[in-house]
Protein backbone atom coordinates (compact mmCIF):
# COMPACT_ATOMS: atom_id res chain seq x y z
CA UNK A 1 0.00 0.00 0.00
CA UNK A 2 1.04 3.57 -0.67
CA UNK A 3 1.10 6.44 1.67
CA UNK A 4 0.88 9.53 0.02
CA UNK A 5 1.52 13.01 1.42
CA UNK A 6 2.99 16.35 1.60
CA UNK A 7 6.45 17.88 1.72
CA UNK A 8 6.78 21.77 2.49
CA UNK A 9 10.16 23.40 1.62
CA UNK A 10 10.19 26.09 3.55
CA UNK A 11 13.04 28.30 2.42
CA UNK A 12 11.35 28.31 -0.86
CA UNK A 13 8.33 29.85 0.39
CA UNK A 14 7.79 33.01 -0.55
CA UNK A 15 4.69 33.66 1.61
CA UNK A 16 1.79 34.27 -1.17
CA UNK A 17 -0.79 32.26 0.20
CA UNK A 18 -1.29 31.10 -3.81
CA UNK A 19 -1.69 27.36 -2.13
CA UNK A 20 -4.61 28.68 0.27
CA UNK A 21 -6.46 30.14 -2.34
CA UNK A 22 -5.85 27.65 -5.03
CA UNK A 23 -7.54 24.61 -2.38
CA UNK A 24 -10.38 27.03 -2.05
CA UNK A 25 -11.04 27.47 -5.81
CA UNK A 26 -10.21 24.16 -6.75
CA UNK A 27 -12.30 22.49 -4.36
CA UNK A 28 -15.19 25.00 -3.98
CA UNK A 29 -14.62 25.55 -0.10
CA UNK A 30 -17.58 27.88 1.24
CA UNK A 31 -16.66 31.18 2.12
CA UNK A 32 -15.37 30.81 5.66
CA UNK A 33 -13.95 27.30 5.82
CA UNK A 34 -10.15 26.58 4.78
CA UNK A 35 -8.49 23.14 4.14
CA UNK A 36 -5.28 24.75 4.23
CA UNK A 37 -3.57 27.53 6.02
CA UNK A 38 -0.07 28.79 5.85
CA UNK A 39 1.23 29.52 9.30
CA UNK A 40 3.73 31.80 10.02
CA UNK A 41 7.32 31.00 12.56
CA UNK A 42 9.47 33.77 13.72
CA UNK A 43 12.77 33.01 14.82
CA UNK A 44 15.52 35.50 16.23
CA UNK A 45 15.89 39.48 17.60
CA UNK A 46 15.25 42.38 15.66
CA UNK A 47 17.22 42.90 13.51
CA UNK A 48 18.53 39.31 13.04
CA UNK A 49 14.99 37.96 12.46
CA UNK A 50 14.56 34.63 10.40
CA UNK A 51 10.45 33.86 9.32
CA UNK A 52 9.41 31.02 8.12
CA UNK A 53 6.17 29.54 6.98
CA UNK A 54 4.80 26.34 6.48
CA UNK A 55 1.58 25.36 4.97
CA UNK A 56 -0.65 22.60 6.14
CA UNK A 57 -3.68 20.88 5.64
CA UNK A 58 -4.23 16.95 6.31
CA UNK A 59 -1.49 15.11 7.33
CA UNK A 60 -3.01 11.88 5.85
CA UNK A 61 -1.60 10.30 9.49
CA UNK A 62 -1.09 6.47 9.00
CA UNK A 63 -2.88 5.76 12.04
CA UNK A 64 -5.48 8.76 11.89
CA UNK A 65 -7.34 9.28 15.60
CA UNK A 66 -9.46 10.94 13.61
CA UNK A 67 -10.63 7.76 11.79
CA UNK A 68 -10.76 6.27 15.33
CA UNK A 69 -13.00 8.45 17.23
CA UNK A 70 -15.39 8.70 14.34
CA UNK A 71 -18.91 6.86 15.80
CA UNK A 72 -20.06 7.29 12.10
CA UNK A 73 -17.65 5.41 10.34
CA UNK A 74 -17.96 8.60 8.14
CA UNK A 75 -13.85 8.53 8.15
CA UNK A 76 -11.69 6.02 6.39
CA UNK A 77 -8.00 5.14 4.94
CA UNK A 78 -7.70 4.49 1.83
CA UNK A 79 -5.69 1.93 1.29
CA UNK A 80 -4.61 2.26 -2.18
CA UNK A 81 -3.16 5.85 -1.90
CA UNK A 82 -3.12 6.10 1.88
CA UNK A 83 -5.12 9.25 2.10
CA UNK A 84 -7.41 10.31 4.85
CA UNK A 85 -11.35 10.72 3.57
CA UNK A 86 -14.80 11.58 4.67
CA UNK A 87 -17.89 10.91 3.45
CA UNK A 88 -19.84 14.12 4.98
CA UNK A 89 -23.10 11.90 3.86
CA UNK A 90 -22.16 9.56 6.45
CA UNK A 91 -20.62 12.29 9.14
CA UNK A 92 -23.59 13.18 12.03
CA UNK A 93 -21.32 16.60 13.17
CA UNK A 94 -20.80 15.49 16.16
CA UNK A 95 -17.27 16.61 15.98
CA UNK A 96 -15.43 13.74 17.71
CA UNK A 97 -12.69 13.90 14.89
CA UNK A 98 -11.48 17.82 16.00
CA UNK A 99 -10.98 16.93 19.39
CA UNK A 100 -8.84 13.60 18.57
CA UNK A 101 -6.64 15.70 15.38
CA UNK A 102 -3.85 16.79 17.09
CA UNK A 103 -3.50 19.07 14.69
CA UNK A 104 -6.91 20.86 14.23
CA UNK A 105 -7.25 19.34 10.63
CA UNK A 106 -10.98 19.04 10.57
CA UNK A 107 -13.23 21.48 9.42
CA UNK A 108 -17.20 22.28 9.39
CA UNK A 109 -18.97 24.70 7.48
CA UNK A 110 -23.10 25.87 7.23
CA UNK A 111 -23.81 22.09 7.49
CA UNK A 112 -22.29 21.64 10.57
CA UNK A 113 -20.70 18.43 9.08
CA UNK A 114 -16.59 17.63 8.31
CA UNK A 115 -14.92 18.85 5.72
CA UNK A 116 -11.23 18.61 4.57
CA UNK A 117 -8.18 18.01 2.55
CA UNK A 118 -8.54 14.85 0.60
CA UNK A 119 -4.99 15.49 -1.22
CA UNK A 120 -7.47 15.90 -4.53
CA UNK A 121 -8.00 12.83 -5.39
CA UNK A 122 -10.20 13.89 -8.43
CA UNK A 123 -6.83 15.51 -9.74
CA UNK A 124 -4.98 12.53 -9.30
CA UNK A 125 -6.97 10.77 -11.40
CA UNK A 126 -6.58 12.38 -13.87
CA UNK A 127 -2.45 12.23 -13.93
CA UNK A 128 -2.07 15.60 -12.02
CA UNK A 129 -1.19 16.89 -8.58
CA UNK A 130 -2.99 19.12 -6.10
CA UNK A 131 -4.16 22.09 -7.03
CA UNK A 132 -1.90 23.40 -4.21
CA UNK A 133 1.33 22.01 -4.77
CA UNK A 134 0.32 22.70 -8.87
CA UNK A 135 0.40 26.30 -8.40
CA UNK A 136 2.91 26.92 -5.74
CA UNK A 137 5.11 29.67 -7.49
CA UNK A 138 8.64 28.54 -5.68
CA UNK A 139 7.91 24.89 -6.04
CA UNK A 140 8.01 25.14 -2.53
CA UNK A 141 5.32 21.98 -1.53
CA UNK A 142 5.17 18.88 -3.22
CA UNK A 143 2.55 15.69 -2.98
CA UNK A 144 4.31 12.45 -3.41
CA UNK A 145 4.86 9.41 -1.99
CA UNK A 146 6.20 8.97 1.91
CA UNK A 147 9.57 7.53 0.43
CA UNK A 148 9.70 10.29 -2.33
CA UNK A 149 8.93 12.80 0.61
CA UNK A 150 11.40 11.75 2.69
CA UNK A 151 14.31 11.79 0.18
CA UNK A 152 13.12 15.26 -0.63
CA UNK A 153 13.59 16.41 3.04
CA UNK A 154 16.67 14.33 3.85
CA UNK A 155 18.39 16.54 1.26
CA UNK A 156 17.10 19.36 2.41
CA UNK A 157 18.08 19.18 6.28
CA UNK A 158 14.66 18.34 6.93
CA UNK A 159 12.11 15.19 8.54
CA UNK A 160 9.19 13.95 8.52
CA UNK A 161 6.66 15.15 11.30
CA UNK A 162 6.53 13.80 14.38
CA UNK A 163 3.91 12.38 16.11
CA UNK A 164 1.74 9.47 17.31
CA UNK A 165 -0.58 9.12 14.76
CA UNK A 166 2.49 9.41 12.02
CA UNK A 167 1.14 12.27 10.24
CA UNK A 168 2.67 12.31 6.39
CA UNK A 169 4.03 15.81 6.19
CA UNK A 170 7.83 16.23 5.49
CA UNK A 171 9.22 19.96 6.11
CA UNK A 172 12.84 20.87 5.31
CA UNK A 173 15.54 22.89 7.27
CA UNK A 174 14.79 21.53 10.62
CA UNK A 175 16.98 18.28 12.07
CA UNK A 176 14.45 15.13 13.10
CA UNK A 177 15.19 16.30 17.04
CA UNK A 178 13.57 19.64 16.88
CA UNK A 179 10.09 18.70 15.76
CA UNK A 180 7.70 21.28 14.28
CA UNK A 181 4.43 20.21 16.31
CA UNK A 182 4.47 22.38 19.42
CA UNK A 183 5.35 24.98 16.11
CA UNK A 184 2.44 23.52 14.20
CA UNK A 185 -0.16 23.27 17.50
CA UNK A 186 1.15 26.72 18.76
CA UNK A 187 1.23 28.99 15.52
CA UNK A 188 -1.26 31.92 14.36
CA UNK A 189 -2.46 31.41 10.91
CA UNK A 190 -1.95 34.49 8.54
CA UNK B 1 14.33 31.04 -13.44
CA UNK B 2 14.21 27.47 -11.99
CA UNK B 3 16.96 25.22 -10.63
CA UNK B 4 19.28 28.20 -10.75
CA UNK B 5 19.70 28.19 -14.68
CA UNK B 6 20.40 31.10 -16.93
CA UNK B 7 17.30 32.54 -17.88
CA UNK B 8 18.75 33.20 -21.20
CA UNK B 9 19.82 29.96 -22.26
CA UNK B 10 15.91 28.89 -21.73
CA UNK B 11 14.14 27.64 -24.83
CA UNK B 12 11.99 30.78 -26.73
CA UNK B 13 14.51 33.21 -24.64
CA UNK B 14 14.67 36.16 -26.41
CA UNK B 15 17.65 38.97 -25.07
CA UNK B 16 16.63 42.54 -25.76
CA UNK B 17 20.31 43.94 -27.09
CA UNK B 18 18.65 47.51 -28.36
CA UNK B 19 18.28 50.34 -26.43
CA UNK B 20 15.56 52.67 -26.14
CA UNK B 21 16.42 56.46 -27.16
CA UNK B 22 14.77 57.43 -24.51
CA UNK B 23 18.03 56.65 -22.26
CA UNK B 24 20.32 58.44 -24.09
CA UNK B 25 18.19 62.16 -23.34
CA UNK B 26 17.77 63.61 -19.61
CA UNK B 27 18.08 62.70 -16.65
CA UNK B 28 19.83 59.71 -18.25
CA UNK B 29 23.28 59.99 -19.06
CA UNK B 30 24.96 58.15 -22.27
CA UNK B 31 25.74 54.81 -20.62
CA UNK B 32 22.18 55.32 -19.86
CA UNK B 33 22.57 55.71 -15.86
CA UNK B 34 20.28 57.96 -14.13
CA UNK B 35 21.29 61.46 -13.43
CA UNK B 36 20.70 62.70 -9.94
CA UNK B 37 21.84 65.81 -10.49
CA UNK B 38 18.56 67.55 -12.02
CA UNK B 39 19.45 70.51 -14.50
CA UNK B 40 15.92 71.01 -14.61
CA UNK B 41 15.30 71.44 -11.15
CA UNK B 42 18.11 73.59 -11.01
CA UNK B 43 17.05 76.10 -14.03
CA UNK B 44 13.74 76.69 -11.87
CA UNK B 45 15.17 77.22 -8.28
CA UNK B 46 14.94 74.04 -7.25
CA UNK B 47 17.56 72.29 -4.99
CA UNK B 48 19.15 70.30 -7.91
CA UNK B 49 20.38 66.67 -5.83
CA UNK B 50 17.58 64.34 -3.44
CA UNK B 51 17.99 66.28 -0.08
CA UNK B 52 16.33 64.62 2.88
CA UNK B 53 13.90 66.43 4.96
CA UNK B 54 12.64 66.46 8.39
CA UNK B 55 8.74 64.43 7.65
CA UNK B 56 5.80 67.02 9.85
CA UNK B 57 6.20 64.37 12.74
CA UNK B 58 9.17 62.78 13.89
CA UNK B 59 11.01 61.57 16.94
CA UNK B 60 14.00 63.62 15.79
CA UNK B 61 11.79 66.58 13.93
CA UNK B 62 9.48 67.29 16.76
CA UNK B 63 10.75 65.85 20.40
CA UNK B 64 7.94 67.62 21.53
CA UNK B 65 5.50 65.13 20.38
CA UNK B 66 7.19 62.01 21.79
CA UNK B 67 5.48 61.68 24.91
CA UNK B 68 2.10 61.39 23.86
CA UNK B 69 3.35 59.91 20.03
CA UNK B 70 6.20 57.66 20.86
CA UNK B 71 6.04 55.52 17.86
CA UNK B 72 6.55 56.04 14.26
CA UNK B 73 3.56 54.94 12.22
CA UNK B 74 3.78 54.24 8.41
CA UNK B 75 1.33 52.23 5.90
CA UNK B 76 2.78 49.80 3.32
CA UNK B 77 0.65 49.36 0.33
CA UNK B 78 1.13 45.47 -0.74
CA UNK B 79 0.59 42.82 1.41
CA UNK B 80 0.20 38.83 1.02
CA UNK B 81 -2.55 38.93 -0.80
CA UNK B 82 -3.87 42.35 -1.85
CA UNK B 83 -3.24 44.95 -4.27
CA UNK B 84 -3.31 48.30 -2.93
CA UNK B 85 -6.61 49.64 -1.61
CA UNK B 86 -8.74 46.62 -3.04
CA UNK B 87 -9.56 43.19 -3.66
CA UNK B 88 -11.07 42.97 -0.17
CA UNK B 89 -14.13 41.78 -1.08
CA UNK B 90 -13.07 38.92 -2.54
CA UNK B 91 -14.01 35.78 -0.17
CA UNK B 92 -10.98 33.62 -0.91
CA UNK B 93 -8.99 36.51 -0.41
CA UNK B 94 -10.33 37.89 2.36
CA UNK B 95 -9.96 34.68 4.65
CA UNK B 96 -6.32 34.61 4.69
CA UNK B 97 -6.49 38.68 5.84
CA UNK B 98 -10.01 39.33 7.06
CA UNK B 99 -9.39 42.53 8.98
CA UNK B 100 -6.70 45.69 9.20
CA UNK B 101 -3.58 44.80 11.05
CA UNK B 102 -0.95 47.20 12.26
CA UNK B 103 2.51 45.59 12.58
CA UNK B 104 3.98 46.08 15.84
CA UNK B 105 7.11 44.99 17.83
CA UNK B 106 6.76 42.40 20.39
CA UNK B 107 8.71 44.56 23.20
CA UNK B 108 6.51 47.79 22.14
CA UNK B 109 3.25 45.36 21.77
CA UNK B 110 4.16 43.86 25.72
CA UNK B 111 4.50 47.18 27.06
CA UNK B 112 1.13 48.04 26.38
CA UNK B 113 -0.60 45.10 27.02
CA UNK B 114 -1.27 43.69 23.43
CA UNK B 115 -0.85 40.03 22.44
CA UNK B 116 -1.46 39.42 19.16
CA UNK B 117 -5.18 39.43 17.28
CA UNK B 118 -5.72 42.12 19.96
CA UNK B 119 -7.36 45.14 18.52
CA UNK B 120 -6.03 48.73 19.25
CA UNK B 121 -6.55 51.89 18.75
CA UNK B 122 -3.69 54.06 16.70
CA UNK B 123 -3.58 57.68 17.25
CA UNK B 124 -1.68 60.10 15.58
CA UNK B 125 -2.25 64.19 16.16
CA UNK B 126 -4.47 64.19 13.01
CA UNK B 127 -6.50 60.77 13.30
CA UNK B 128 -7.46 57.92 15.11
CA UNK B 129 -7.69 54.34 13.49
CA UNK B 130 -8.50 50.91 14.36
CA UNK B 131 -6.35 47.99 13.64
CA UNK B 132 -5.78 44.44 14.70
CA UNK B 133 -2.54 43.70 16.30
CA UNK B 134 -0.27 41.72 14.37
CA UNK B 135 2.90 40.79 16.11
CA UNK B 136 5.90 41.27 14.41
CA UNK B 137 9.51 40.64 15.05
CA UNK B 138 10.84 41.84 12.17
CA UNK B 139 9.89 45.95 12.75
CA UNK B 140 11.73 48.27 14.17
CA UNK B 141 10.91 48.58 17.80
CA UNK B 142 9.98 52.10 17.67
CA UNK B 143 7.99 51.91 14.52
CA UNK B 144 4.23 50.57 13.65
CA UNK B 145 3.09 50.22 10.15
CA UNK B 146 -0.47 49.12 8.60
CA UNK B 147 -1.44 47.98 5.25
CA UNK B 148 -3.58 50.82 3.64
CA UNK B 149 -7.10 50.66 1.85
CA UNK B 150 -9.55 48.88 3.65
CA UNK B 151 -12.39 50.25 2.44
CA UNK B 152 -14.51 47.76 0.84
CA UNK B 153 -16.35 45.05 3.14
CA UNK B 154 -16.80 41.09 1.94
CA UNK B 155 -20.41 40.03 1.69
CA UNK B 156 -19.84 36.54 1.73
CA UNK B 157 -17.97 36.71 4.75
CA UNK B 158 -20.28 39.22 6.37
CA UNK B 159 -17.42 41.65 6.97
CA UNK B 160 -18.08 45.33 6.98
CA UNK B 161 -16.11 48.03 5.11
CA UNK B 162 -13.85 50.55 7.37
CA UNK B 163 -15.28 53.81 7.49
CA UNK B 164 -12.70 56.32 6.29
CA UNK B 165 -13.32 59.00 8.91
CA UNK B 166 -11.92 58.12 12.48
CA UNK B 167 -12.15 54.97 13.99
CA UNK B 168 -11.52 52.95 10.58
CA UNK B 169 -8.54 51.44 9.57
CA UNK B 170 -7.86 54.79 6.68
CA UNK B 171 -4.05 55.18 7.00
CA UNK B 172 -4.42 58.45 4.83
CA UNK B 173 -6.19 60.40 7.33
CA UNK B 174 -3.11 59.83 10.03
CA UNK B 175 -0.96 61.92 8.51
CA UNK B 176 -0.32 66.01 8.25
CA UNK B 177 -1.43 67.96 5.00
CA UNK B 178 0.48 70.98 6.07
CA UNK B 179 1.27 72.38 2.59
CA UNK B 180 4.44 73.93 3.31
CA UNK B 181 5.77 70.49 5.33
CA UNK B 182 3.87 67.33 4.07
CA UNK B 183 4.38 67.64 0.16
CA UNK B 184 7.04 67.84 -1.66
CA UNK B 185 7.08 71.13 -3.79
CA UNK B 186 8.31 69.88 -7.34
CA UNK B 187 6.40 66.28 -7.41
CA UNK B 188 3.82 66.95 -4.54
CA UNK B 189 4.29 63.29 -3.03
CA UNK B 190 3.19 63.12 0.37
CA UNK B 191 5.02 62.21 3.23
CA UNK B 192 3.24 58.92 4.51
CA UNK B 193 4.84 59.28 8.01
CA UNK B 194 3.66 60.32 11.41
CA UNK B 195 4.18 59.79 15.26
CA UNK B 196 1.24 57.83 16.83
CA UNK B 197 0.22 56.18 20.66
CA UNK B 198 -1.55 52.77 20.52
CA UNK B 199 -3.32 51.12 22.88
CA UNK B 200 -5.93 48.79 23.25
CA UNK B 201 -9.33 49.05 21.82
Amino acid sequence: MAQLGFFIGTERCVQCRACEVACKSWNGIEPGVRWRRVLQDWGGAYPEVADRTISVSCMHCEKPACAAACPAGAISKRAEVGVVTVDRNKCIGCRSCSKACPYGVPRYGKSGRMQKCDLCLERRAQGKEPACTATCPGEASKAGTIEELGRMAAQRSGARLAGDTLPALFISGRPAGESWLPVIQSLPSR
Amino acid sequence: MRGGADCRTLPGARVFAGRSTRLSREPYLPQGKVAIYNTTFEKHGYNPLPVWVEPPESLTGTPELKEKYPLIFSDHHTSKVYNAGWLRHVPNLREVMPHPTVQIHPEAAAARGIRDGDWVVVESPHARTKFQAEITPGIRPDTVMALHGWRQGCEELGLPGCPLSDGGANTNAMYSVDFDKAFDPVVTAMSSQTLVQVRKA
